[in-house]
């Protein structure tokens, strides 16, 4: 078997050892910097053993060029939009979308009360739902700050208009930790739960240099 | 074999006209009732496949680095023609397009054509979210293989005949679906299952980009998405026939019947598929193995016991 | 022969020479998954003479079989080689002398076969249903040997995995087996 070397401009997987005790090729890969419900700019990077990621690195791509300040949203209506991205990814799109309407309709401010509907009946959905807690819950659980599921219910609590203490940052170095080792689609899933900003981290890095 | 099938009374090439036509039906009503609760029914809906195809029809095709294009587009081809070939033996209206002494398996092995036409669109562009999504279809594949099987032969078990049109005839006194509706519900999750869609959609999942279809576009994808709708459509037509009776009704002609029964099936199908999400191949497949193999091997039991007391007789 | 139609003898011939090409495809191309599905095109012709020569529980069976086995492989052999698109050319040879060997001594050995065996030659009347032909031969005089291949066969599986698996129920159950939720690197679908 021949590894290693450039085919068509493309260097070739080379082998690692995995999580059985096994040698096998390993490829290096980078997701995004735009993926569905993923923060635009978050990129990946990581070595891919058949599906699941042996390391992890996040950065944010072009954070110093971004404007600093975010759009400015009412925390109902930025933890909807959050919510209606998980959903993307976790691939329920009748869900996501009558979280996009209850946004939409906040930011209208012409039907507050009917928005304000939609958000509770979406999100009790969400936070009942047993199929989601089944297929989504327990993974991205390592180290503090509960599971996905943990964290999917606290963006319903925020986006059906609940006061919900915020929660310390999370750093991408964290986030990585949590990643490795996991599924590629279960990766997808656990950096779309959080709620990483690229302000952060953009200001850490002038805080690096200052 | 008293029945002609639909080539011996139509002639070939009419009769397989119909049978793509009718395909293709199945897959824009497939199309336009999950548009519909999706996006919500609106007067567009059923045009909205209808203009997205033509689109697809004349989109340029983006090709990625290095991809192994000889295999690439002969999966993409092989979905639609499967799907097709799979309704082949389906009794729409009492005939089938050619009948065989062995229509069930024909279909289960179409089905398992699919896998390595899948796993090829996955495999050809190189890329690895697609490809990630060929070996799920595969995982999934393997865990919905043996109780799609299971609940295949259960309804030949009943009719003592692995032809469709005799399933049919058998159901004359009582719909299978009575006395087997573990098999029918297996059956039609199933179909759901190899046309990666609804909860299983894990192999074009939105959480790997779209999986397989990531990298498709123009006539390669619309070849793909008509494929899987033409499956599912299919797929439904044949739940009607095994486990619904078929064309069997009262006042309507029989092939209405068939058709508003395929109907209710993709209907039903669509509303509880998108009620939930994406169910991720790394659960299902374990309750495939532990709880819908014995689940189905159970429901044979059952029914080849009725058969030997001469129930279905 | 003699009893096939034009029609069905075109098939039987084309289908075989299709066979053979993609047989001999399978060594010629330099990408696993090519070779893959050379392998899967030649078995798939054979289905096809099978289907011509109507006997179409065996044609489905082979095809579905050889599917099934071939997308298998492609798991095993080509998953874990992480270069989607099987980049890099590689030979699909090993121990070429010795293959060559092989393949000549089976190819004589059915070849004199064919040509040498007392082939019965009264036609029986075709029977209606060639699928039920097959069912009742199978499940009748020869139910025993069936039984006994079949769980032969399961228990291999079995045993095969078993000593492929790095981890038994000791180390997902405890010692004492006796854990409620087992300890798995990617818990399942039972969530005990």
């Amino acid at each position: 078997m021949h590894h290693g070397g450039e085919v068509a401009g493309l260097a070739m997987a080379s082998t690692g050892p995995d999580r059985d005790g096994l040698e096998l090729d390993v490829l290096k890969v980078a997701l995004g910097p735009v993926l569905p419900g993923w923060p635009t700019g978050l990129v990946l990077r990581a070595d891919l053993q058949g599906d699941v990621l042996t390391s992890a690195e996040l950065a944010w791509l072009d954070a110093d060029t971004r404007p600093a300040v975010e759009p400015d949203r009412a925390p109902q209506e930025a933890a909807l939009d959050r919510l209606a991205r998980f959903l993307d990814v976790a691939g329920w799109p009748t869900a996501a979308r009558d979280a996009r309407r209850a946004r939409n309709g906040m930011a209208e401010r012409a039907n507050r009360d009917e928005a304000q509907r939609l958000a509770e009946a979406v999100t009790r959905r969400v936070n009942r739902s047993r199929t989601l807690a089944w297929t989504a819950g327990g993974i991205g659980g390592r180290g503090s700050g509960g599971d996905v599921l943990d964290r999917v219910r606290r963006w319903c609590d925020m986006a059906s208009g609940q006061l919900v203490e915020d929660l310390p940052a999370t750093s991408l170095k964290d986030v990585a930790a949590l990643v490795e080792g996991a599924e590629i689609g279960s990766a997808r899933l656990i950096v779309a739960s959080l709620d990483l900003r690229p302000v952060q981290a953009a200001s850490a890095s002038e805080h690096v240099h200052a | 074999m008293p029945e002609q099938t639909l080539a011996e009374a139509w002639g070939l090439a009419p009769a397989v006209l119909g049978v793509v036509a009718v395909g293709l039906i199945l897959g824009l009503v497939v199309a336009a009732v999950d548009r519909a609760v999706v996006v919500g029914g609106t007067v567009g809906t059923v045009a909205a496949p209808l203009r997205d195809g033509a689109r697809l029809l004349f989109e340029q095709r983006r090709t990625t680095l290095a991809p192994d294009r000889l295999l690439w587009r002969l999966g993409c081809a092989a979905v639609p023609t499967l799907a097709l070939l799979s309704l082949a033996v389906v009794p729409v209206g009492g005939r089938t397009l050619w009948s065989t002494s062995a229509d069930l398996v024909w279909f289960n092995a179409m089905e398992a054509l699919l896998w390595a036409a899948v796993w090829l669109v996955g495999w050809g562009p190189n890329a690895v979210h697609a490809l990630t999504g060929g070996y799920r279809f595969l995982a999934q594949g393997l865990a919905y293989e043996l109780p799609l099987m299971f609940a295949l032969i259960t309804a030949g078990l009943a009719a003592g005949s692995l032809r469709t049109t005799d399933v049919v005839t058998a159901q004359e006194g009582l719909w299978f679906v009575v006395t087997m509706p573990v098999a029918f519900v297996v059956f039609v999750a199933s179909a759901a299952a190899f046309a990666f869609w609804g909860p299983f959609t894990a192999p074009a999942g939105p959480d790997i980009a779209g999986g397989v279809t990531s990298e498709l576009s123009g006539v390669d994808r619309l070849l793909v998405d008509l494929g899987r709708a033409v499956f599912l459509g299919a797929a439904a037509a044949m739940a009607t026939a095994l486990f619904l009776g078929g064309d069997a009704g009262p006042w309507l002609p029989g092939p209405v019947w068939f058709l508003l029964k395929t109907f209710a099936v993709v209907t039903a199908l669509v509303w509880v598929g998108r009620r939930v999400p994406v169910l991720r191949p790394d659960r299902t497949v374990e309750i495939g193995w532990m709880v819908l193999v014995p689940m189905t091997l159970l429901q044979a039991l059952v029914v080849a016991v009725l058969v030997l007391n001469g129930f279905y007789a | 022969m003699t009893e096939l139609s034009g029609w069905a003898f075109t098939a039987v011939a084309v289908l075989g020479v299709l066979s053979v090409a993609a047989g001999i495809a399978v060594f010629v191309v330099d990408s696993m998954a090519r070779a893959t599905f050379a392998l899967l095109a030649s078995f798939l012709a054979v289905a096809g003479v099978l289907l011509a020569l109507d006997l179409v529980y065996l044609a489905v069976v082979t095809a579905l079989m050889m599917t099934i086995e071939m997308a298998v492989m492609a798991v095993f052999m080509i998953m874990f080689m992480m270069n989607p698109a099987g980049l890099m050319p590689m030979t699909m040879v090993h121990n070429a002398k010795g293959s060559a060997v092989i393949g000549a001594a089976t190819f004589v050995v059915l070849a004199v076969g064919i040509w040498t065996i007392d082939w019965p030659t009264r036609n029986p009347p075709r029977p209606d249903d060639s699928t039920r032909q097959l069912g009742e031969a199978i499940m009748g005089s020869h139910m025993l040997v069936m039984l006994v291949i079949g769980i032969s066969l399961f228990a291999t599986i079995l045993a095969g995995t078993v000593l492929a698996t790095a981890r038994g129920r000791y180390d997902r159950f405890g010692p004492d087996l006796d854990a409620d939720r087992p300890d798995d690197p990617v818990p399942g679908g039972f969530r005990r």
